[in-house]
Protein backbone atom coordinates (compact mmCIF):
# COMPACT_ATOMS: atom_id res chain seq x y z
CA UNK A 1 0.00 0.00 0.00
CA UNK A 2 2.47 2.40 1.21
CA UNK A 3 4.91 1.21 -1.69
CA UNK A 4 1.86 2.24 -3.93
CA UNK A 5 1.68 5.66 -2.51
CA UNK A 6 5.28 6.69 -3.06
CA UNK A 7 5.20 5.24 -6.64
CA UNK A 8 2.08 7.18 -7.30
CA UNK A 9 3.91 10.73 -5.62
CA UNK A 10 7.25 9.73 -7.84
CA UNK A 11 5.44 9.80 -10.92
CA UNK A 12 3.15 12.81 -9.86
CA UNK A 13 6.66 15.00 -9.36
CA UNK A 14 8.08 13.49 -12.06
CA UNK A 15 5.29 13.88 -14.63
CA UNK A 16 4.93 17.47 -13.02
CA UNK A 17 9.06 17.69 -13.96
CA UNK A 18 8.82 16.67 -17.15
CA UNK A 19 5.79 18.87 -18.08
CA UNK A 20 7.61 21.99 -16.54
CA UNK A 21 10.61 21.39 -18.32
CA UNK A 22 8.75 20.65 -21.81
CA UNK A 23 6.92 23.83 -21.43
CA UNK A 24 9.50 25.93 -20.50
CA UNK A 25 12.76 24.68 -21.86
CA UNK A 26 12.08 22.44 -24.62
CA UNK A 27 13.65 24.99 -27.51
CA UNK A 28 11.76 25.95 -29.95
CA UNK A 29 11.45 28.07 -33.39
CA UNK A 30 12.45 32.21 -32.77
CA UNK A 31 10.15 33.31 -35.71
CA UNK A 32 7.14 34.21 -33.78
CA UNK A 33 9.40 35.81 -31.51
CA UNK A 34 10.82 37.84 -34.48
CA UNK A 35 7.30 39.20 -35.53
CA UNK A 36 6.56 39.92 -31.91
CA UNK A 37 9.59 42.12 -31.64
CA UNK A 38 9.00 43.64 -34.85
CA UNK A 39 5.54 44.17 -34.41
CA UNK A 40 6.46 45.76 -30.43
CA UNK A 41 9.15 47.61 -31.94
CA UNK A 42 6.93 49.95 -33.99
CA UNK A 43 3.85 50.30 -31.59
CA UNK A 44 7.03 51.77 -29.24
CA UNK A 45 8.21 53.95 -31.66
CA UNK A 46 4.78 54.81 -33.02
CA UNK A 47 3.71 56.24 -29.29
CA UNK A 48 7.64 57.73 -28.49
CA UNK A 49 7.33 59.25 -32.04
CA UNK A 50 3.26 60.47 -31.24
CA UNK A 51 5.38 62.67 -28.33
CA UNK A 52 7.73 64.38 -30.89
CA UNK A 53 5.69 67.81 -31.52
CA UNK A 54 4.88 67.95 -27.62
CA UNK A 55 7.87 66.79 -25.68
CA UNK A 56 8.53 70.18 -24.03
CA UNK A 57 4.83 71.00 -23.79
CA UNK A 58 4.80 67.73 -21.47
CA UNK A 59 8.22 67.31 -20.34
CA UNK A 60 9.54 70.64 -20.25
CA UNK A 61 9.88 72.85 -17.91
CA UNK A 62 6.94 74.56 -17.50
CA UNK A 63 5.46 71.66 -18.91
CA UNK A 64 1.83 69.93 -18.28
CA UNK A 65 3.46 67.06 -16.51
CA UNK A 66 6.36 68.73 -14.61
CA UNK A 67 8.23 67.01 -12.40
CA UNK A 68 6.79 69.56 -9.47
CA UNK A 69 3.58 68.02 -10.67
CA UNK A 70 4.40 64.56 -10.23
CA UNK A 71 5.76 64.92 -6.94
CA UNK A 72 3.15 66.58 -5.63
CA UNK A 73 0.86 63.91 -6.32
CA UNK A 74 3.64 61.27 -5.43
CA UNK A 75 0.91 59.98 -2.35
CA UNK A 76 3.75 57.63 -0.86
CA UNK A 77 5.23 61.28 0.29
CA UNK A 78 2.28 62.72 1.26
CA UNK A 79 1.38 59.54 3.90
CA UNK A 80 -1.56 58.67 1.76
CA UNK A 81 -2.80 54.77 1.38
CA UNK A 82 -1.61 54.23 -2.09
CA UNK A 83 -4.12 51.55 -2.64
CA UNK A 84 -6.91 53.41 -0.99
CA UNK A 85 -6.74 56.31 -3.17
CA UNK A 86 -6.09 53.73 -6.36
CA UNK A 87 -9.60 52.36 -5.74
CA UNK A 88 -10.87 55.93 -5.38
CA UNK A 89 -9.65 57.55 -8.65
CA UNK A 90 -8.86 53.75 -10.23
CA UNK A 91 -6.35 53.75 -13.23
CA UNK A 92 -6.01 57.22 -12.89
CA UNK A 93 -3.84 56.65 -10.27
CA UNK A 94 -0.50 58.85 -10.08
CA UNK A 95 1.92 56.03 -9.67
CA UNK A 96 5.56 56.61 -7.63
CA UNK A 97 7.82 58.52 -9.61
CA UNK A 98 10.03 56.44 -11.04
CA UNK A 99 13.30 56.49 -13.08
CA UNK A 100 13.69 57.87 -16.52
CA UNK A 101 16.52 59.17 -18.26
CA UNK A 102 14.41 61.93 -19.20
CA UNK A 103 14.60 63.61 -15.46
CA UNK A 104 18.33 64.19 -16.45
CA UNK A 105 17.37 66.32 -19.84
CA UNK A 106 16.96 69.64 -18.54
CA UNK A 107 16.95 71.88 -21.61
CA UNK A 108 14.61 71.67 -24.48
CA UNK A 109 17.67 71.09 -26.73
CA UNK A 110 19.05 68.11 -24.75
CA UNK A 111 15.51 66.29 -24.49
CA UNK A 112 14.85 67.00 -28.02
CA UNK A 113 18.32 65.32 -28.05
CA UNK A 114 17.67 62.46 -25.85
CA UNK A 115 14.02 61.64 -27.47
CA UNK A 116 15.58 61.34 -31.03
CA UNK A 117 18.04 59.23 -29.60
CA UNK A 118 15.01 57.55 -28.38
CA UNK A 119 13.46 57.19 -31.00
CA UNK A 120 16.46 55.51 -33.13
CA UNK A 121 17.19 53.01 -30.44
CA UNK A 122 13.29 52.19 -31.29
CA UNK A 123 14.02 52.36 -34.76
CA UNK A 124 17.32 49.79 -35.04
CA UNK A 125 15.31 47.57 -32.28
CA UNK A 126 11.99 47.31 -34.54
CA UNK A 127 14.27 46.79 -37.25
CA UNK A 128 16.05 43.81 -35.53
CA UNK A 129 19.56 45.54 -35.57
CA UNK A 130 21.98 44.47 -32.88
CA UNK A 131 19.38 43.17 -31.50
CA UNK A 132 20.68 42.04 -27.88
CA UNK A 133 21.76 45.17 -26.96
CA UNK A 134 18.69 47.41 -28.60
CA UNK A 135 16.22 45.11 -26.90
CA UNK A 136 17.35 46.30 -23.21
CA UNK A 137 17.59 49.90 -24.48
CA UNK A 138 13.96 49.94 -26.03
CA UNK A 139 13.06 48.87 -23.18
CA UNK A 140 14.49 51.38 -21.29
CA UNK A 141 13.33 54.04 -23.44
CA UNK A 142 9.52 52.75 -23.39
CA UNK A 143 9.77 53.01 -19.84
CA UNK A 144 11.53 55.96 -19.36
CA UNK A 145 8.87 57.35 -21.19
CA UNK A 146 6.29 55.78 -19.39
CA UNK A 147 7.74 56.86 -16.13
CA UNK A 148 8.13 60.38 -17.02
CA UNK A 149 4.53 60.60 -18.01
CA UNK A 150 2.61 58.66 -15.84
CA UNK A 151 -0.98 60.55 -15.98
CA UNK A 152 -0.14 60.68 -20.10
CA UNK A 153 -0.40 56.59 -20.44
CA UNK A 154 -3.56 54.30 -20.64
CA UNK A 155 -3.71 50.26 -21.83
CA UNK A 156 -1.53 50.19 -24.13
CA UNK A 157 1.66 50.80 -21.94
CA UNK A 158 1.52 48.18 -19.47
CA UNK A 159 1.40 45.69 -22.30
CA UNK A 160 4.31 46.97 -24.11
CA UNK A 161 6.37 46.93 -20.76
CA UNK A 162 5.84 43.30 -20.61
CA UNK A 163 6.00 42.34 -23.93
CA UNK A 164 9.66 43.98 -24.68
CA UNK A 165 11.27 42.81 -21.32
CA UNK A 166 10.45 39.38 -22.39
CA UNK A 167 11.92 40.04 -25.87
CA UNK A 168 15.03 41.09 -24.12
CA UNK A 169 15.35 37.58 -23.04
CA UNK A 170 14.99 35.51 -26.00
CA UNK A 171 17.01 35.92 -29.32
CA UNK A 172 14.21 38.41 -30.56
CA UNK A 173 16.14 39.15 -33.66
CA UNK A 174 16.65 35.87 -34.90
CA UNK A 175 14.48 36.28 -37.56
CA UNK A 176 12.80 39.28 -39.40
CA UNK A 177 15.32 41.34 -38.42
CA UNK A 178 18.19 42.78 -39.79
CA UNK A 179 20.72 40.69 -37.80
CA UNK A 180 19.18 37.51 -39.51
CA UNK A 181 20.17 39.32 -42.96
CA UNK A 182 23.54 39.96 -41.96
CA UNK A 183 23.89 37.18 -40.64
CA UNK A 184 22.69 35.46 -44.09
CA UNK A 185 24.88 38.02 -45.64
CA UNK A 186 28.27 37.12 -43.92
CA UNK A 187 27.56 33.11 -44.31
CA UNK A 188 27.41 33.38 -48.09
CA UNK A 189 30.31 35.22 -48.35
CA UNK A 190 31.93 33.23 -46.10
CA UNK A 191 30.78 30.16 -48.40
CA UNK A 192 31.20 31.69 -51.15
CA UNK A 193 34.87 32.67 -50.72
CA UNK A 194 35.07 28.89 -49.43
CA UNK A 195 37.14 26.65 -51.82
CA UNK A 196 36.77 23.78 -49.50
CA UNK A 197 33.20 24.20 -49.29
CA UNK A 198 30.79 21.65 -51.11
CA UNK A 199 29.61 23.12 -54.17
CA UNK A 200 25.70 24.82 -54.13
CA UNK A 201 26.64 25.14 -50.23
CA UNK A 202 26.59 28.97 -51.29
CA UNK A 203 23.15 29.10 -51.50
CA UNK A 204 22.03 27.37 -48.40
CA UNK A 205 23.30 29.40 -45.42
CA UNK A 206 22.51 28.30 -41.62
CA UNK A 207 19.08 29.25 -40.61
CA UNK A 208 18.08 29.98 -36.91
CA UNK A 209 18.40 27.67 -34.35
CA UNK A 210 15.71 26.33 -31.98
CA UNK A 211 16.47 27.73 -28.52
CA UNK A 212 15.44 27.22 -25.12
CA UNK A 213 15.43 31.09 -24.53
CA UNK A 214 13.18 31.61 -27.24
CA UNK A 215 11.14 29.19 -25.87
CA UNK A 216 10.62 30.84 -22.14
CA UNK A 217 10.38 34.25 -24.00
CA UNK A 218 7.33 32.62 -25.80
CA UNK A 219 5.96 31.46 -23.02
CA UNK A 220 6.29 34.35 -20.31
CA UNK A 221 4.57 36.68 -23.07
CA UNK A 222 1.42 34.30 -23.48
CA UNK A 223 1.14 33.43 -19.51
CA UNK A 224 1.18 36.91 -19.53
CA UNK A 225 -1.63 37.44 -22.08
CA UNK A 226 -3.61 35.02 -20.97
CA UNK A 227 -3.42 35.99 -17.27
CA UNK A 228 -4.38 39.33 -18.70
CA UNK A 229 -7.27 38.63 -20.90
CA UNK A 230 -8.83 36.98 -16.99
CA UNK A 231 -8.28 40.26 -15.70
CA UNK A 232 -9.92 41.88 -18.54
CA UNK A 233 -12.93 39.80 -18.35
CA UNK A 234 -13.10 39.45 -14.40
CA UNK A 235 -12.96 43.24 -14.70
CA UNK A 236 -15.74 43.22 -17.69
CA UNK A 237 -18.15 40.37 -15.05
CA UNK A 238 -17.34 42.85 -11.65
CA UNK A 239 -19.09 45.72 -14.19
CA UNK A 240 -22.93 46.33 -14.34
CA UNK A 241 -22.69 47.82 -17.63
CA UNK A 242 -21.08 44.80 -19.52
CA UNK A 243 -23.73 42.52 -18.01
CA UNK A 244 -26.69 44.49 -19.13
CA UNK A 245 -25.19 44.99 -22.62
CA UNK A 246 -25.07 48.87 -22.68
CA UNK A 247 -20.70 48.69 -22.44
CA UNK A 248 -20.17 49.27 -26.10
CA UNK A 249 -23.34 51.67 -26.14
CA UNK A 250 -21.19 54.14 -23.68
CA UNK A 251 -17.88 53.57 -25.47
CA UNK A 252 -19.27 54.65 -29.14
CA UNK A 253 -20.95 57.44 -26.93
CA UNK A 254 -17.59 58.98 -26.19
CA UNK A 255 -17.40 61.42 -28.85
CA UNK A 256 -14.26 62.90 -27.85
CA UNK A 257 -12.34 59.23 -27.67
CA UNK A 258 -13.91 57.39 -30.49
CA UNK A 259 -12.57 56.83 -33.98
CA UNK A 260 -15.60 55.74 -35.86
CA UNK A 261 -18.81 57.32 -35.08
CA UNK A 262 -21.27 54.57 -34.63
CA UNK A 263 -24.13 55.83 -33.43
CA UNK A 264 -26.04 55.10 -36.28
CA UNK A 265 -26.45 51.70 -34.19
CA UNK A 266 -29.47 53.17 -32.36
CA UNK A 267 -33.24 51.48 -32.26
CA UNK A 268 -34.27 48.40 -30.91
CA UNK A 269 -32.37 46.32 -33.55
CA UNK A 270 -29.20 48.28 -33.10
CA UNK A 271 -29.76 47.68 -29.29
CA UNK A 272 -30.05 44.26 -29.71
CA UNK A 273 -26.75 44.00 -32.00
CA UNK A 274 -24.69 46.24 -29.78
CA UNK A 275 -26.07 44.22 -26.45
CA UNK A 276 -24.82 40.70 -28.93
CA UNK A 277 -21.10 42.70 -29.67
CA UNK A 278 -20.70 43.92 -25.59
CA UNK A 279 -21.81 39.95 -24.74
CA UNK A 280 -19.10 38.58 -27.58
CA UNK A 281 -16.41 40.58 -26.08
CA UNK A 282 -16.75 39.74 -22.79
CA UNK A 283 -17.30 35.81 -24.08
CA UNK A 284 -14.05 36.14 -26.04
CA UNK A 285 -11.79 37.61 -22.81
CA UNK A 286 -13.48 35.00 -20.74
CA UNK A 287 -12.87 32.05 -23.94
CA UNK A 288 -9.48 33.29 -24.96
CA UNK A 289 -6.99 32.11 -21.96
CA UNK A 290 -8.79 29.14 -21.81
CA UNK A 291 -9.24 27.86 -25.61
CA UNK A 292 -5.94 29.70 -26.65
CA UNK A 293 -4.08 26.54 -25.32
CA UNK A 294 -5.65 24.12 -27.15
CA UNK A 295 -4.04 23.32 -30.90
CA UNK A 296 -7.54 22.92 -32.48
CA UNK A 297 -9.51 26.04 -30.95
CA UNK A 298 -6.46 28.51 -30.96
CA UNK A 299 -6.40 29.26 -34.68
CA UNK A 300 -10.61 30.13 -34.26
CA UNK A 301 -9.75 32.23 -30.72
CA UNK A 302 -6.34 34.11 -32.60
CA UNK A 303 -8.74 34.94 -35.56
CA UNK A 304 -11.61 36.01 -33.65
CA UNK A 305 -9.27 38.16 -31.60
CA UNK A 306 -8.48 40.34 -35.35
CA UNK A 307 -12.49 40.83 -35.31
CA UNK A 308 -12.90 41.69 -31.69
CA UNK A 309 -9.72 44.17 -31.29
CA UNK A 310 -10.26 45.76 -34.55
CA UNK A 311 -13.68 46.47 -33.47
CA UNK A 312 -12.68 47.88 -30.22
CA UNK A 313 -10.38 50.21 -31.67
CA UNK A 314 -12.55 51.59 -34.08
CA UNK A 315 -14.66 52.24 -31.42
CA UNK A 316 -12.94 53.33 -28.45
CA UNK A 317 -10.23 54.78 -30.79
CA UNK A 318 -7.38 52.43 -28.73
CA UNK A 319 -5.87 51.75 -32.03
CA UNK A 320 -2.23 51.13 -30.72
CA UNK A 321 -3.68 48.67 -27.49
CA UNK A 322 -5.23 46.89 -29.75
CA UNK A 323 -2.58 46.04 -32.21
CA UNK A 324 -0.29 45.48 -29.50
CA UNK A 325 -2.75 42.67 -28.24
CA UNK A 326 -2.67 41.29 -31.37
CA UNK A 327 0.71 41.32 -31.92
CA UNK A 328 1.38 39.46 -28.16
CA UNK A 329 -1.24 37.04 -29.23
CA UNK A 330 1.30 35.84 -32.34
CA UNK A 331 3.58 34.38 -29.72
CA UNK A 332 0.65 31.39 -29.99
CA UNK A 333 1.56 30.76 -33.38
CA UNK A 334 3.72 28.15 -34.33
CA UNK A 335 6.95 29.34 -36.72
CA UNK A 336 6.75 27.11 -38.87
CA UNK A 337 2.82 28.53 -39.76
CA UNK A 338 4.61 32.09 -39.70
CA UNK A 339 7.11 30.74 -42.65
CA UNK A 340 4.61 29.13 -44.52
CA UNK A 341 2.51 32.38 -44.45
CA UNK A 342 4.49 35.21 -44.41
CA UNK A 343 6.76 35.69 -47.45
CA UNK A 344 10.23 34.85 -47.66
CA UNK A 345 12.13 37.56 -45.80
CA UNK A 346 15.83 37.41 -44.42
CA UNK A 347 15.51 33.58 -45.16
CA UNK A 348 13.22 33.24 -42.65
CA UNK A 349 11.18 31.13 -44.38
CA UNK A 350 13.97 28.23 -44.74
CA UNK A 351 13.24 25.17 -42.62
CA UNK A 352 15.08 25.42 -39.25
CA UNK A 353 18.13 23.46 -38.62
CA UNK A 354 20.53 23.77 -35.40
CA UNK A 355 23.07 25.51 -35.96
CA UNK B 1 3.37 27.53 -29.15
CA UNK B 2 3.10 23.85 -30.42
CA UNK B 3 5.61 21.11 -31.24
CA UNK B 4 7.88 21.83 -34.35
CA UNK B 5 6.72 20.11 -37.85
CA UNK B 6 8.44 17.31 -38.91
CA UNK B 7 10.53 19.59 -41.49
CA UNK B 8 12.45 20.86 -38.59
CA UNK B 9 12.22 18.30 -35.92
CA UNK B 10 15.79 17.62 -36.46
CA UNK B 11 16.44 21.00 -35.64
CA UNK B 12 14.58 20.85 -32.59
CA UNK B 13 16.17 17.58 -31.53
CA UNK B 14 19.70 19.11 -32.03
CA UNK B 15 18.62 21.94 -29.60
CA UNK B 16 19.50 20.76 -26.10
CA UNK B 17 17.75 22.12 -23.44
CA UNK B 18 20.05 24.00 -20.74
CA UNK B 19 21.55 22.30 -18.26
CA UNK B 20 19.79 21.02 -14.68
CA UNK B 21 21.26 23.54 -12.29
CA UNK B 22 20.31 26.11 -15.07
CA UNK B 23 16.52 25.31 -15.67
CA UNK B 24 16.43 25.29 -11.50
CA UNK B 25 17.91 28.93 -11.93
CA UNK B 26 15.48 30.02 -14.28
CA UNK B 27 12.51 28.37 -12.58
CA UNK B 28 13.01 30.25 -9.25
CA UNK B 29 13.14 33.22 -11.12
CA UNK B 30 10.21 32.50 -12.94
CA UNK B 31 8.58 31.55 -9.77
CA UNK B 32 9.95 34.69 -8.12
CA UNK B 33 8.14 36.91 -11.20
CA UNK B 34 5.14 35.24 -11.03
CA UNK B 35 4.57 35.44 -7.65
CA UNK B 36 5.27 39.60 -7.74
CA UNK B 37 2.53 39.58 -11.10
CA UNK B 38 0.30 37.29 -8.84
CA UNK B 39 0.16 39.73 -6.11
CA UNK B 40 -0.53 42.48 -8.21
CA UNK B 41 -3.23 40.68 -9.90
CA UNK B 42 -4.77 39.32 -6.58
CA UNK B 43 -4.65 43.03 -4.87
CA UNK B 44 -7.19 44.01 -7.33
CA UNK B 45 -9.56 42.99 -5.93
CA UNK B 46 -11.04 44.17 -2.51
CA UNK B 47 -7.30 43.42 -1.55
CA UNK B 48 -6.73 41.58 2.11
CA UNK B 49 -4.62 43.32 4.16
CA UNK B 50 -1.92 40.69 3.26
CA UNK B 51 -2.00 41.23 -0.32
CA UNK B 52 -1.51 44.57 0.53
CA UNK B 53 1.41 44.23 2.92
CA UNK B 54 2.93 41.89 -0.28
CA UNK B 55 2.16 44.50 -2.81
CA UNK B 56 4.21 47.15 -0.89
CA UNK B 57 7.09 44.39 0.01
CA UNK B 58 9.82 46.70 -1.56
CA UNK B 59 11.58 43.96 -3.30
CA UNK B 60 7.95 43.44 -4.83
CA UNK B 61 6.80 46.91 -4.94
CA UNK B 62 9.97 48.24 -6.61
CA UNK B 63 9.95 45.29 -9.63
CA UNK B 64 6.09 45.83 -10.54
CA UNK B 65 6.64 49.60 -10.46
CA UNK B 66 9.56 49.56 -12.58
CA UNK B 67 7.94 46.95 -15.49
CA UNK B 68 4.30 49.46 -15.26
CA UNK B 69 2.98 46.20 -13.98
CA UNK B 70 1.31 48.08 -10.95
CA UNK B 71 -1.90 48.45 -11.97
CA UNK B 72 -5.56 48.77 -11.24
CA UNK B 73 -5.95 46.23 -13.92
CA UNK B 74 -9.58 45.84 -13.38
CA UNK B 75 -9.98 49.27 -14.04
CA UNK B 76 -7.69 49.70 -16.68
CA UNK B 77 -9.13 47.38 -18.43
CA UNK B 78 -12.35 47.03 -18.29
CA UNK B 79 -12.67 49.75 -20.56
CA UNK B 80 -16.24 51.15 -19.06
CA UNK B 81 -17.89 50.44 -15.81
CA UNK B 82 -21.12 52.84 -16.34
CA UNK B 83 -19.15 55.89 -14.10
CA UNK B 84 -18.40 59.66 -14.58
CA UNK B 85 -15.27 58.68 -14.32
CA UNK B 86 -15.47 56.26 -17.63
CA UNK B 87 -16.45 59.64 -19.43
CA UNK B 88 -14.09 61.94 -22.19
CA UNK B 89 -13.21 65.13 -20.01
CA UNK B 90 -11.88 68.71 -20.73
CA UNK B 91 -9.42 71.10 -18.79
CA UNK B 92 -10.42 74.52 -19.66
CA UNK B 93 -8.63 77.57 -19.27
CA UNK B 94 -9.36 80.95 -19.36
CA UNK B 95 -6.90 83.86 -19.22
CA UNK B 96 -7.27 87.62 -19.27
CA UNK B 97 -4.54 89.29 -19.98
CA UNK B 98 -3.60 93.00 -19.45
CA UNK B 99 -4.53 94.45 -22.61
CA UNK B 100 -8.38 93.26 -21.92
CA UNK B 101 -8.52 90.44 -23.75
CA UNK B 102 -8.96 86.90 -22.99
CA UNK B 103 -7.23 83.74 -24.21
CA UNK B 104 -9.07 80.45 -24.57
CA UNK B 105 -7.39 77.07 -24.37
CA UNK B 106 -9.07 73.50 -24.16
CA UNK B 107 -7.27 70.23 -23.44
CA UNK B 108 -7.53 68.31 -25.13
CA UNK B 109 -7.59 70.32 -28.15
CA UNK B 110 -9.57 69.95 -31.10
CA UNK B 111 -8.18 68.43 -34.48
CA UNK B 112 -4.78 66.82 -32.53
CA UNK B 113 -3.13 64.32 -35.13
CA UNK B 114 -2.51 61.47 -35.05
CA UNK B 115 -5.08 59.84 -32.43
CA UNK B 116 -2.76 58.63 -29.98
CA UNK B 117 -1.43 62.29 -29.74
CA UNK B 118 -4.72 63.51 -28.68
CA UNK B 119 -4.93 60.52 -26.47
CA UNK B 120 -2.50 61.94 -24.36
CA UNK B 121 -3.51 64.90 -23.55
CA UNK B 122 -7.10 63.16 -23.21
CA UNK B 123 -5.93 61.16 -20.64
CA UNK B 124 -4.54 63.98 -18.70
CA UNK B 125 -7.90 65.60 -18.19
CA UNK B 126 -9.18 62.32 -17.62
CA UNK B 127 -6.63 62.22 -14.55
CA UNK B 128 -7.64 66.08 -13.45
CA UNK B 129 -11.45 64.69 -13.81
CA UNK B 130 -10.92 61.94 -11.40
CA UNK B 131 -9.18 63.97 -8.91
CA UNK B 132 -11.52 66.43 -8.67
CA UNK B 133 -13.45 64.52 -5.75
CA UNK B 134 -10.33 64.23 -3.90
CA UNK B 135 -9.73 67.27 -1.90
CA UNK B 136 -6.13 66.74 -1.62
CA UNK B 137 -4.96 66.45 -5.04
CA UNK B 138 -7.93 68.50 -7.05
CA UNK B 139 -5.57 71.31 -7.62
CA UNK B 140 -2.47 69.41 -8.81
CA UNK B 141 -3.38 69.17 -12.40
CA UNK B 142 -5.38 71.86 -12.97
CA UNK B 143 -2.92 74.21 -11.45
CA UNK B 144 0.07 72.64 -14.05
CA UNK B 145 -2.47 73.68 -16.81
CA UNK B 146 -2.81 76.66 -15.99
CA UNK B 147 0.67 77.22 -15.12
CA UNK B 148 1.83 76.06 -18.54
CA UNK B 149 -0.66 78.02 -20.35
CA UNK B 150 0.55 81.60 -18.39
CA UNK B 151 3.76 80.81 -19.17
CA UNK B 152 3.27 80.24 -22.78
CA UNK B 153 1.33 83.32 -23.07
CA UNK B 154 4.33 85.36 -21.13
CA UNK B 155 6.68 83.71 -23.43
CA UNK B 156 5.07 85.71 -26.51
CA UNK B 157 5.37 88.51 -24.58
CA UNK B 158 1.90 88.99 -23.19
CA UNK B 159 1.40 89.92 -19.80
CA UNK B 160 -1.77 87.76 -18.35
CA UNK B 161 -4.10 89.45 -15.14
CA UNK B 162 -5.85 86.38 -14.16
CA UNK B 163 -8.49 83.55 -15.65
CA UNK B 164 -9.90 80.71 -14.81
CA UNK B 165 -9.59 77.06 -14.97
CA UNK B 166 -12.47 74.30 -15.40
CA UNK B 167 -12.32 70.57 -15.35
CA UNK B 168 -15.26 68.70 -16.82
CA UNK B 169 -16.96 65.39 -17.85
CA UNK B 170 -18.82 64.80 -20.90
CA UNK B 171 -21.51 62.99 -20.08
CA UNK B 172 -22.68 60.14 -21.94
CA UNK B 173 -25.39 60.57 -24.88
CA UNK B 174 -27.94 57.55 -23.96
CA UNK B 175 -28.82 55.24 -26.88
CA UNK B 176 -32.87 56.31 -26.80
CA UNK B 177 -31.46 60.30 -26.91
CA UNK B 178 -30.62 59.64 -30.34
CA UNK B 179 -34.16 59.42 -30.98
CA UNK B 180 -35.32 62.16 -28.81
CA UNK B 181 -37.59 65.01 -29.85
CA UNK B 182 -35.13 67.72 -27.84
CA UNK B 183 -32.37 69.06 -29.91
CA UNK B 184 -30.05 69.41 -26.87
CA UNK B 185 -30.43 65.71 -26.24
CA UNK B 186 -30.03 64.60 -29.49
CA UNK B 187 -26.61 66.74 -29.64
CA UNK B 188 -23.72 64.67 -27.74
CA UNK B 189 -22.04 68.88 -27.36
CA UNK B 190 -24.97 69.87 -25.75
CA UNK B 191 -24.37 71.96 -23.05
CA UNK B 192 -26.78 69.35 -20.82
CA UNK B 193 -24.01 66.60 -21.32
CA UNK B 194 -21.27 69.24 -19.98
CA UNK B 195 -20.62 68.37 -16.07
CA UNK B 196 -18.21 70.91 -14.31
CA UNK B 197 -16.30 68.99 -11.49
CA UNK B 198 -13.64 71.76 -10.75
CA UNK B 199 -13.41 75.44 -11.26
CA UNK B 200 -10.67 77.49 -9.75
CA UNK B 201 -9.90 80.99 -9.89
CA UNK B 202 -6.26 81.04 -11.59
CA UNK B 203 -4.33 84.14 -9.95
CA UNK B 204 -1.02 85.15 -10.57
CA UNK B 205 0.90 86.17 -6.93
CA UNK B 206 4.50 87.38 -7.54
CA UNK B 207 4.62 86.26 -10.45
CA UNK B 208 3.62 82.59 -9.11
CA UNK B 209 0.22 80.92 -10.59
CA UNK B 210 -1.91 79.84 -7.85
CA UNK B 211 -5.85 79.03 -7.75
CA UNK B 212 -8.18 80.26 -5.43
CA UNK B 213 -11.04 76.95 -5.76
CA UNK B 214 -14.48 78.44 -6.96
CA UNK B 215 -17.23 76.69 -4.34
CA UNK B 216 -20.33 76.07 -6.08
CA UNK B 217 -23.40 77.66 -4.66
CA UNK B 218 -25.30 74.19 -4.35
CA UNK B 219 -22.43 72.88 -2.26
CA UNK B 220 -22.57 75.58 0.09
CA UNK B 221 -26.48 76.07 0.30
CA UNK B 222 -28.62 73.28 -0.43
CA UNK B 223 -31.08 75.30 -1.35
CA UNK B 224 -29.99 76.82 -4.02
CA UNK B 225 -29.66 73.61 -5.70
CA UNK B 226 -31.64 73.08 -8.90
CA UNK B 227 -33.67 70.17 -9.57
CA UNK B 228 -32.58 68.09 -12.46
CA UNK B 229 -29.40 70.17 -14.01
CA UNK B 230 -27.36 67.79 -14.85
CA UNK B 231 -24.98 70.60 -15.49
CA UNK B 232 -23.80 73.27 -12.88
CA UNK B 233 -23.29 76.24 -15.70
CA UNK B 234 -24.61 79.42 -14.29
CA UNK B 235 -24.38 78.44 -10.59
CA UNK B 236 -23.84 81.22 -8.33
CA UNK B 237 -20.08 80.58 -7.11
CA UNK B 238 -17.53 81.84 -4.39
CA UNK B 239 -14.01 81.70 -4.63
CA UNK B 240 -12.22 79.78 -1.71
CA UNK B 241 -8.23 78.83 -1.61
CA UNK B 242 -7.59 75.43 -3.10
CA UNK B 243 -5.53 72.58 -0.41
CA UNK B 244 -2.16 72.32 -1.58
CA UNK B 245 -1.29 76.35 -2.42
Amino acid sequence: MMGAVRNYFNDLVQGFGQGWNRFWFQPSDPAALGLVRLGAGLVAFYLVLTYTPDLETFFGADGLVSREMLASLDLESNGADRLSVAHQIRESMPRYYRFSYLDYLDSPGLLKAGHWAGLAVLALFAAGLFTRVTSVLALLVVLSYIHRGPLLTAQVEPVLAFVLFYLCLGPAGAEWSLDRWLALRRARTVLSASSSGPKGAASDPPAPRFSSAATISLRLIQVHLALLYVMMAVGKLSSDVWWSGSALWWLIAKTESRLVDFTWLHGNFARLLVDAMTNGVVLYQLAFPILVWNRLARPLVLGLGVIVWGLLALIAGMVPFAFMMLVASLAFVPGETLRAVLPDCCGARRPSAAA
Amino acid sequence: MTAPSSSSQSAADLAQPPGQEVRTVISFLLFLHFFALGVAIVSNWSPSSLALRLRNVPGVRHYLQWLDQDQAYIGLYNLHDGLPEDTDAAVEVDLRLKNGSERKFTLPAAGLWPHQRFRHFSRLAEVAADLAPNQDLQSVVPQAVAKHYVAQLQAEGEAVRDGTVRVKHWLLQPMEAIESTSADQRDPHSAIYDRKVYEARIKLLGGKVSLLKVEEARDVAPAARSAGNQTSRGANSKAKPSKGE
